[in-house]
Protein backbone atom coordinates (compact mmCIF):
# COMPACT_ATOMS: atom_id res chain seq x y z
CA UNK A 1 0.00 0.00 0.00
CA UNK A 2 2.86 2.00 0.49
CA UNK A 3 3.41 2.87 -3.15
CA UNK A 4 -0.41 3.06 -3.74
CA UNK A 5 -0.34 6.88 -3.23
CA UNK A 6 2.36 7.74 -5.42
CA UNK A 7 1.06 5.71 -8.17
CA UNK A 8 -2.61 7.27 -8.19
CA UNK A 9 -0.61 10.81 -8.41
CA UNK A 10 1.05 9.75 -10.70
CA UNK A 11 -2.29 8.32 -12.82
CA UNK A 12 -4.12 11.34 -12.42
CA UNK A 13 -1.49 13.30 -13.86
CA UNK A 14 -1.16 11.40 -16.71
CA UNK A 15 -5.06 11.65 -16.68
CA UNK A 16 -4.89 15.43 -16.66
CA UNK A 17 -2.37 15.57 -19.53
CA UNK A 18 -4.11 13.33 -21.71
CA UNK A 19 -7.20 15.56 -21.15
CA UNK A 20 -5.74 18.52 -21.82
CA UNK A 21 -4.07 16.91 -25.30
CA UNK A 22 -6.91 15.18 -26.43
CA UNK A 23 -10.42 16.12 -24.97
CA UNK A 24 -10.18 19.57 -24.21
CA UNK A 25 -12.23 21.86 -26.54
CA UNK A 26 -12.30 25.68 -26.31
CA UNK A 27 -15.38 27.78 -27.52
CA UNK A 28 -18.89 28.36 -26.20
CA UNK A 29 -20.70 25.17 -25.36
CA UNK A 30 -23.92 24.55 -23.45
CA UNK A 31 -24.13 22.19 -20.26
CA UNK A 32 -26.99 19.61 -19.76
CA UNK A 33 -28.77 21.62 -17.35
CA UNK A 34 -28.72 25.00 -19.64
CA UNK A 35 -25.42 26.52 -18.55
CA UNK A 36 -22.90 27.79 -20.82
CA UNK A 37 -18.94 27.36 -20.40
CA UNK A 38 -16.11 28.52 -22.47
CA UNK A 39 -14.45 24.98 -22.57
CA UNK A 40 -16.02 21.65 -22.97
CA UNK A 41 -14.43 18.25 -21.88
CA UNK A 42 -15.03 15.23 -24.32
CA UNK A 43 -14.25 11.90 -21.84
CA UNK A 44 -15.05 9.59 -24.96
CA UNK A 45 -11.79 10.81 -26.35
CA UNK A 46 -10.05 9.06 -23.16
CA UNK A 47 -11.91 6.37 -22.66
CA UNK A 48 -12.03 4.99 -26.57
CA UNK A 49 -8.93 4.75 -26.57
CA UNK A 50 -6.94 1.92 -24.66
CA UNK A 51 -4.37 4.08 -22.62
CA UNK A 52 -6.72 6.48 -21.95
CA UNK A 53 -9.25 3.66 -20.96
CA UNK A 54 -6.71 1.86 -18.47
CA UNK A 55 -6.11 5.21 -16.76
CA UNK A 56 -9.66 6.04 -15.97
CA UNK A 57 -10.28 1.86 -14.88
CA UNK A 58 -7.59 2.18 -12.30
CA UNK A 59 -8.13 5.50 -11.42
CA UNK A 60 -11.79 4.75 -10.49
CA UNK A 61 -10.93 1.26 -8.81
CA UNK A 62 -8.96 2.88 -6.67
CA UNK A 63 -11.89 5.11 -5.04
CA UNK A 64 -14.32 2.29 -5.45
CA UNK A 65 -11.77 0.09 -3.21
CA UNK A 66 -12.36 3.17 -0.36
CA UNK A 67 -15.91 2.96 -0.36
CA UNK A 68 -18.65 0.07 0.47
CA UNK A 69 -20.64 -0.76 -2.48
CA UNK A 70 -22.64 -3.69 -3.72
CA UNK A 71 -23.60 -2.15 -7.41
CA UNK A 72 -22.41 0.83 -9.77
CA UNK A 73 -24.78 2.47 -11.71
CA UNK A 74 -24.11 4.56 -15.40
CA UNK A 75 -26.22 7.78 -15.59
CA UNK A 76 -26.55 8.75 -18.91
CA UNK A 77 -25.11 6.60 -22.21
CA UNK A 78 -21.79 8.80 -21.92
CA UNK A 79 -20.70 6.72 -18.97
CA UNK A 80 -22.10 3.35 -19.89
CA UNK A 81 -18.69 1.82 -21.35
CA UNK A 82 -16.76 2.91 -18.82
CA UNK A 83 -19.27 1.99 -16.19
CA UNK A 84 -19.20 -1.60 -17.53
CA UNK A 85 -15.35 -2.33 -18.03
CA UNK A 86 -14.75 -0.86 -14.30
CA UNK A 87 -17.78 -3.17 -13.00
CA UNK A 88 -15.88 -6.76 -14.88
CA UNK A 89 -12.72 -5.40 -13.00
CA UNK A 90 -14.19 -4.55 -9.75
CA UNK A 91 -16.41 -7.77 -10.01
CA UNK A 92 -19.84 -5.25 -9.32
CA UNK A 93 -22.80 -5.87 -11.41
CA UNK A 94 -23.42 -2.65 -13.02
CA UNK A 95 -27.11 -0.62 -13.81
CA UNK A 96 -27.79 1.97 -16.53
CA UNK A 97 -29.89 4.80 -15.64
CA UNK A 98 -30.78 7.20 -18.83
CA UNK A 99 -32.38 10.27 -18.06
CA UNK A 100 -33.92 9.04 -14.93
CA UNK A 101 -35.27 5.92 -16.34
CA UNK A 102 -33.94 2.86 -15.63
CA UNK A 103 -33.12 1.13 -19.63
CA UNK A 104 -35.01 -2.71 -18.82
CA UNK A 105 -37.92 -3.16 -21.06
CA UNK A 106 -38.94 -6.35 -18.66
CA UNK A 107 -36.81 -5.98 -15.58
CA UNK A 108 -37.49 -4.49 -12.80
CA UNK A 109 -34.35 -2.20 -11.07
CA UNK A 110 -35.95 -3.44 -7.96
CA UNK A 111 -34.58 -6.99 -8.52
CA UNK A 112 -31.87 -5.88 -10.48
CA UNK A 113 -31.05 -4.94 -6.57
CA UNK A 114 -31.77 -7.45 -4.86
CA UNK A 115 -27.85 -8.96 -4.39
CA UNK A 116 -27.14 -5.36 -2.27
CA UNK A 117 -28.48 -1.79 -1.98
CA UNK A 118 -25.32 0.20 -1.56
CA UNK A 119 -24.81 1.81 -5.20
CA UNK A 120 -22.19 3.98 -5.96
CA UNK A 121 -23.33 6.23 -9.61
CA UNK A 122 -19.85 6.70 -12.00
CA UNK A 123 -20.36 9.68 -14.46
CA UNK A 124 -17.89 10.38 -17.25
CA UNK A 125 -18.35 14.25 -16.31
CA UNK A 126 -19.95 16.58 -14.37
CA UNK A 127 -21.64 19.91 -15.13
CA UNK A 128 -24.31 21.14 -12.22
CA UNK A 129 -24.67 17.49 -11.18
CA UNK A 130 -28.49 17.13 -12.74
CA UNK A 131 -27.99 13.75 -14.84
CA UNK A 132 -26.49 12.13 -11.56
CA UNK A 133 -29.45 13.68 -9.52
CA UNK A 134 -31.58 12.02 -11.87
CA UNK A 135 -30.22 8.30 -11.63
CA UNK A 136 -30.10 8.92 -7.81
CA UNK A 137 -33.72 9.21 -7.59
CA UNK A 138 -34.42 6.23 -9.99
CA UNK A 139 -32.30 4.23 -7.87
CA UNK A 140 -33.62 5.47 -4.04
CA UNK A 141 -36.95 5.31 -5.44
CA UNK A 142 -36.08 1.43 -6.86
CA UNK A 143 -34.56 0.82 -3.17
CA UNK A 144 -30.86 1.63 -2.95
CA UNK A 145 -28.76 3.68 -0.76
CA UNK A 146 -26.81 6.14 -2.94
CA UNK A 147 -24.18 8.13 -0.95
CA UNK A 148 -21.57 8.82 -3.21
CA UNK A 149 -21.09 9.19 -7.01
CA UNK A 150 -17.55 9.34 -8.68
CA UNK A 151 -16.92 11.44 -12.01
CA UNK A 152 -13.66 11.22 -14.30
CA UNK A 153 -14.01 15.02 -14.24
CA UNK A 154 -15.97 17.92 -12.57
CA UNK A 155 -15.95 21.05 -14.36
CA UNK A 156 -16.95 22.87 -10.89
CA UNK A 157 -20.17 24.37 -12.16
CA UNK A 158 -22.62 23.51 -9.18
CA UNK A 159 -22.54 19.76 -8.92
CA UNK A 160 -20.44 19.28 -5.62
CA UNK A 161 -22.90 21.55 -3.91
CA UNK A 162 -26.44 20.21 -5.61
CA UNK A 163 -25.67 16.72 -4.75
CA UNK A 164 -23.75 16.97 -1.58
CA UNK A 165 -27.08 18.87 -0.14
CA UNK A 166 -29.17 15.77 -1.56
CA UNK A 167 -27.15 13.39 0.44
CA UNK A 168 -24.58 12.13 -2.30
CA UNK A 169 -20.60 12.90 -1.97
CA UNK A 170 -18.82 13.82 -5.54
CA UNK A 171 -15.50 12.28 -6.09
CA UNK A 172 -14.04 13.56 -9.12
CA UNK A 173 -10.94 11.75 -10.14
CA UNK A 174 -10.05 15.27 -11.86
CA UNK A 175 -11.24 18.60 -11.37
CA UNK A 176 -11.63 21.64 -13.56
CA UNK A 177 -8.80 23.33 -11.60
CA UNK A 178 -6.27 20.54 -12.49
CA UNK A 179 -6.91 21.34 -15.84
CA UNK A 180 -4.82 23.79 -17.64
CA UNK A 181 -5.14 25.50 -21.37
CA UNK A 182 -2.13 27.16 -22.98
CA UNK A 183 -2.12 30.84 -21.22
CA UNK A 184 -5.30 30.01 -19.32
CA UNK A 185 -6.07 28.10 -15.94
CA UNK A 186 -9.05 26.78 -16.29
CA UNK A 187 -11.54 27.71 -12.91
CA UNK A 188 -15.13 27.87 -13.03
CA UNK B 1 -29.75 -14.30 -15.25
CA UNK B 2 -33.09 -13.99 -17.10
CA UNK B 3 -31.99 -12.82 -20.58
CA UNK B 4 -34.16 -14.46 -22.21
CA UNK B 5 -37.94 -14.35 -21.60
CA UNK B 6 -41.07 -16.24 -22.74
CA UNK B 7 -44.36 -14.49 -23.59
CA UNK B 8 -45.87 -11.71 -25.66
CA UNK B 9 -43.37 -8.99 -26.83
CA UNK B 10 -43.04 -5.81 -28.38
CA UNK B 11 -39.89 -5.61 -30.57
CA UNK B 12 -38.66 -2.46 -31.83
CA UNK B 13 -39.70 -3.18 -34.95
CA UNK B 14 -43.19 -2.69 -34.03
CA UNK B 15 -43.96 -6.48 -34.54
CA UNK B 16 -44.92 -8.95 -31.80
CA UNK B 17 -42.19 -11.60 -30.17
CA UNK B 18 -43.29 -15.07 -28.17
CA UNK B 19 -39.97 -14.81 -26.83
CA UNK B 20 -37.82 -11.44 -25.81
CA UNK B 21 -33.87 -11.41 -25.37
CA UNK B 22 -32.76 -8.70 -23.46
CA UNK B 23 -28.76 -8.18 -22.87
CA UNK B 24 -29.33 -5.09 -21.25
CA UNK B 25 -29.30 -7.10 -18.58
CA UNK B 26 -25.48 -8.65 -18.93
CA UNK B 27 -23.69 -6.04 -17.17
CA UNK B 28 -25.70 -6.72 -14.32
CA UNK B 29 -23.93 -10.01 -13.84
CA UNK B 30 -20.10 -8.82 -14.45
CA UNK B 31 -18.82 -12.24 -14.36
CA UNK B 32 -21.26 -13.39 -17.40
CA UNK B 33 -20.07 -9.92 -19.34
CA UNK B 34 -16.63 -10.97 -18.82
CA UNK B 35 -17.24 -14.60 -21.13
CA UNK B 36 -19.45 -12.88 -22.92
CA UNK B 37 -16.65 -10.31 -24.40
CA UNK B 38 -14.30 -13.39 -24.45
CA UNK B 39 -16.68 -15.34 -26.87
CA UNK B 40 -16.77 -12.05 -28.96
CA UNK B 41 -13.20 -11.79 -29.17
CA UNK B 42 -12.88 -15.62 -29.85
CA UNK B 43 -15.37 -15.05 -32.90
CA UNK B 44 -13.74 -11.68 -34.14
CA UNK B 45 -9.93 -13.15 -33.75
CA UNK B 46 -11.16 -16.55 -35.49
CA UNK B 47 -13.59 -15.45 -38.26
CA UNK B 48 -12.51 -12.19 -38.94
CA UNK B 49 -9.13 -10.67 -37.82
CA UNK B 50 -7.57 -13.39 -39.88
CA UNK B 51 -8.35 -11.61 -43.19
CA UNK B 52 -9.47 -8.36 -42.20
CA UNK B 53 -7.44 -5.42 -39.79
CA UNK B 54 -9.71 -4.07 -37.61
CA UNK B 55 -8.93 -0.56 -36.75
CA UNK B 56 -12.39 0.37 -34.66
CA UNK B 57 -14.41 -1.03 -32.95
CA UNK B 58 -18.19 0.51 -33.15
CA UNK B 59 -20.50 -0.21 -30.61
CA UNK B 60 -24.18 -0.05 -30.88
CA UNK B 61 -25.93 1.82 -28.30
CA UNK B 62 -27.61 1.25 -26.20
CA UNK B 63 -27.70 -2.95 -25.70
CA UNK B 64 -24.07 -3.34 -27.92
CA UNK B 65 -22.09 -0.05 -26.08
CA UNK B 66 -21.15 -2.25 -23.09
CA UNK B 67 -20.17 -5.25 -24.73
CA UNK B 68 -18.02 -3.38 -27.44
CA UNK B 69 -16.71 -1.69 -24.79
CA UNK B 70 -15.13 -4.85 -23.03
CA UNK B 71 -14.27 -6.10 -26.44
CA UNK B 72 -12.41 -2.84 -27.03
CA UNK B 73 -10.45 -3.21 -23.82
CA UNK B 74 -9.56 -7.05 -24.52
CA UNK B 75 -8.19 -6.46 -28.40
CA UNK B 76 -6.73 -3.06 -27.10
CA UNK B 77 -8.33 -1.97 -30.65
CA UNK B 78 -10.20 1.83 -30.07
CA UNK B 79 -13.36 2.13 -29.44
CA UNK B 80 -15.89 4.68 -30.82
CA UNK B 81 -19.94 4.55 -31.16
CA UNK B 82 -22.91 6.72 -33.20
CA UNK B 83 -25.24 8.32 -30.66
CA UNK B 84 -28.66 7.66 -31.35
CA UNK B 85 -30.28 10.95 -29.89
CA UNK B 86 -28.18 14.02 -31.03
CA UNK B 87 -26.41 15.81 -28.18
CA UNK B 88 -27.74 19.68 -27.66
CA UNK B 89 -25.33 20.02 -25.15
CA UNK B 90 -21.28 19.78 -25.36
CA UNK B 91 -19.88 19.34 -29.08
CA UNK B 92 -23.13 18.19 -30.34
CA UNK B 93 -21.54 14.91 -31.71
CA UNK B 94 -23.07 12.21 -33.87
CA UNK B 95 -20.30 10.14 -33.36
CA UNK B 96 -18.02 9.62 -30.21
CA UNK B 97 -14.35 8.83 -30.41
CA UNK B 98 -11.83 8.82 -33.28
CA UNK B 99 -12.38 7.21 -36.75
CA UNK B 100 -10.47 7.75 -39.88
CA UNK B 101 -11.68 7.41 -43.34
CA UNK B 102 -9.95 4.29 -44.50
CA UNK B 103 -10.07 2.83 -41.23
CA UNK B 104 -11.71 -0.80 -40.46
CA UNK B 105 -14.55 -0.53 -38.84
CA UNK B 106 -16.28 -3.96 -36.96
CA UNK B 107 -19.55 -3.29 -36.08
CA UNK B 108 -20.72 -5.03 -32.76
CA UNK B 109 -24.03 -4.79 -31.44
CA UNK B 110 -26.08 -7.96 -29.11
CA UNK B 111 -28.52 -8.91 -31.53
CA UNK B 112 -29.77 -8.90 -35.27
CA UNK B 113 -33.44 -9.75 -35.95
CA UNK B 114 -34.17 -8.61 -39.49
CA UNK B 115 -31.05 -6.77 -39.62
CA UNK B 116 -32.77 -3.26 -40.63
CA UNK B 117 -31.18 -1.17 -37.16
CA UNK B 118 -27.97 -2.59 -38.22
CA UNK B 119 -27.62 -1.46 -42.12
CA UNK B 120 -28.88 2.18 -40.37
CA UNK B 121 -26.22 2.51 -38.14
CA UNK B 122 -23.78 0.91 -40.84
CA UNK B 123 -24.61 3.35 -43.45
CA UNK B 124 -23.99 6.35 -40.79
CA UNK B 125 -20.70 5.05 -39.87
CA UNK B 126 -19.72 4.15 -43.97
CA UNK B 127 -19.60 8.05 -44.40
CA UNK B 128 -16.40 7.71 -42.07
CA UNK B 129 -14.75 4.06 -42.94
CA UNK B 130 -15.10 1.05 -44.19
CA UNK B 131 -17.77 -1.35 -42.58
CA UNK B 132 -17.43 -4.69 -43.61
CA UNK B 133 -18.47 -7.15 -40.56
CA UNK B 134 -20.85 -7.43 -37.77
CA UNK B 135 -20.64 -9.32 -34.58
CA UNK B 136 -23.55 -10.16 -32.24
CA UNK B 137 -24.30 -12.71 -29.58
CA UNK B 138 -27.67 -13.23 -31.15
CA UNK B 139 -29.02 -13.81 -34.56
CA UNK B 140 -32.50 -14.37 -33.76
CA UNK B 141 -33.10 -15.90 -37.85
CA UNK B 142 -35.55 -13.53 -39.40
CA UNK B 143 -33.50 -12.93 -42.74
CA UNK B 144 -30.86 -10.62 -41.01
CA UNK B 145 -27.63 -12.63 -42.73
CA UNK B 146 -29.32 -12.02 -46.08
CA UNK B 147 -30.05 -8.67 -45.78
CA UNK B 148 -27.32 -7.70 -44.29
CA UNK B 149 -25.28 -9.47 -47.13
CA UNK B 150 -27.25 -7.54 -49.70
CA UNK B 151 -25.28 -4.19 -48.75
CA UNK B 152 -22.17 -5.87 -48.26
CA UNK B 153 -22.31 -6.69 -44.51
CA UNK B 154 -21.24 -10.02 -43.07
CA UNK B 155 -23.00 -11.43 -39.83
CA UNK B 156 -21.03 -13.28 -37.20
CA UNK B 157 -23.32 -14.52 -34.75
CA UNK B 158 -21.94 -16.02 -31.58
CA UNK B 159 -25.57 -18.28 -31.55
CA UNK B 160 -28.43 -18.92 -33.48
CA UNK B 161 -31.50 -18.33 -31.62
CA UNK B 162 -33.13 -21.93 -33.02
CA UNK B 163 -30.13 -23.49 -31.15
CA UNK B 164 -30.26 -21.93 -27.89
CA UNK B 165 -34.43 -22.71 -27.58
CA UNK B 166 -32.75 -26.33 -28.43
CA UNK B 167 -30.48 -26.04 -26.03
CA UNK B 168 -33.13 -24.84 -23.60
CA UNK B 169 -35.79 -27.51 -24.52
CA UNK B 170 -32.93 -29.96 -24.18
CA UNK B 171 -32.34 -29.38 -20.41
CA UNK B 172 -35.81 -28.96 -19.74
CA UNK B 173 -35.73 -24.86 -18.95
CA UNK B 174 -38.85 -24.95 -21.36
CA UNK B 175 -42.11 -26.92 -21.86
CA UNK B 176 -42.46 -28.10 -25.24
CA UNK B 177 -45.34 -26.36 -25.97
CA UNK B 178 -43.19 -23.46 -25.76
CA UNK B 179 -40.60 -24.69 -27.60
CA UNK B 180 -42.57 -26.03 -30.30
CA UNK B 181 -44.55 -21.97 -30.59
CA UNK B 182 -41.38 -20.23 -30.69
CA UNK B 183 -39.17 -22.56 -33.15
CA UNK B 184 -43.06 -22.22 -35.19
CA UNK B 185 -42.47 -18.27 -35.17
CA UNK B 186 -38.56 -18.22 -36.04
CA UNK B 187 -39.75 -20.61 -39.15
CA UNK B 188 -42.80 -18.35 -40.25
CA UNK B 189 -40.84 -15.24 -40.05
CA UNK B 190 -37.50 -16.03 -40.97
CA UNK B 191 -37.89 -14.16 -44.39
CA UNK B 192 -38.89 -11.08 -43.26
CA UNK B 193 -37.10 -7.71 -45.66
CA UNK B 194 -34.93 -5.41 -44.05
CA UNK B 195 -37.29 -3.01 -45.17
CA UNK B 196 -40.10 -3.81 -43.13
Amino acid sequence: MAQAKPKVQNLRDALARLIEEKALFQGEFKSPSGGRSDYYIDMAMIFTEPTGLEIVINLTLSELGKLQVDKIASPSVEADPIVAVVGIHAKLGSLFIHHGQPIYAYEKLENLLSGGKKVVIIADATFGGHTILAAAGALRSAGAEVRTAITLVDLQKGAQGLLGRNGIQLVPLIEAKDITLPGKRLTP
Amino acid sequence: MGAIKFGDFKLVSGTRSPYYVDLRLAPSYPDILDRIGDLYVEVIKNEIQSTWKIDRIAGVPTAGLPVATVVSQKMRIPLIYVRKEQKAHGLGKSIEGVVNTDDNVLLVDDLVTTGHSTIEEAAILRGRGNVGHVVVLVDREQGGPGNLERVGLQLHPLVKITDVFAYLSELGAIPPNTYEAVMEYVRASTKIPASG
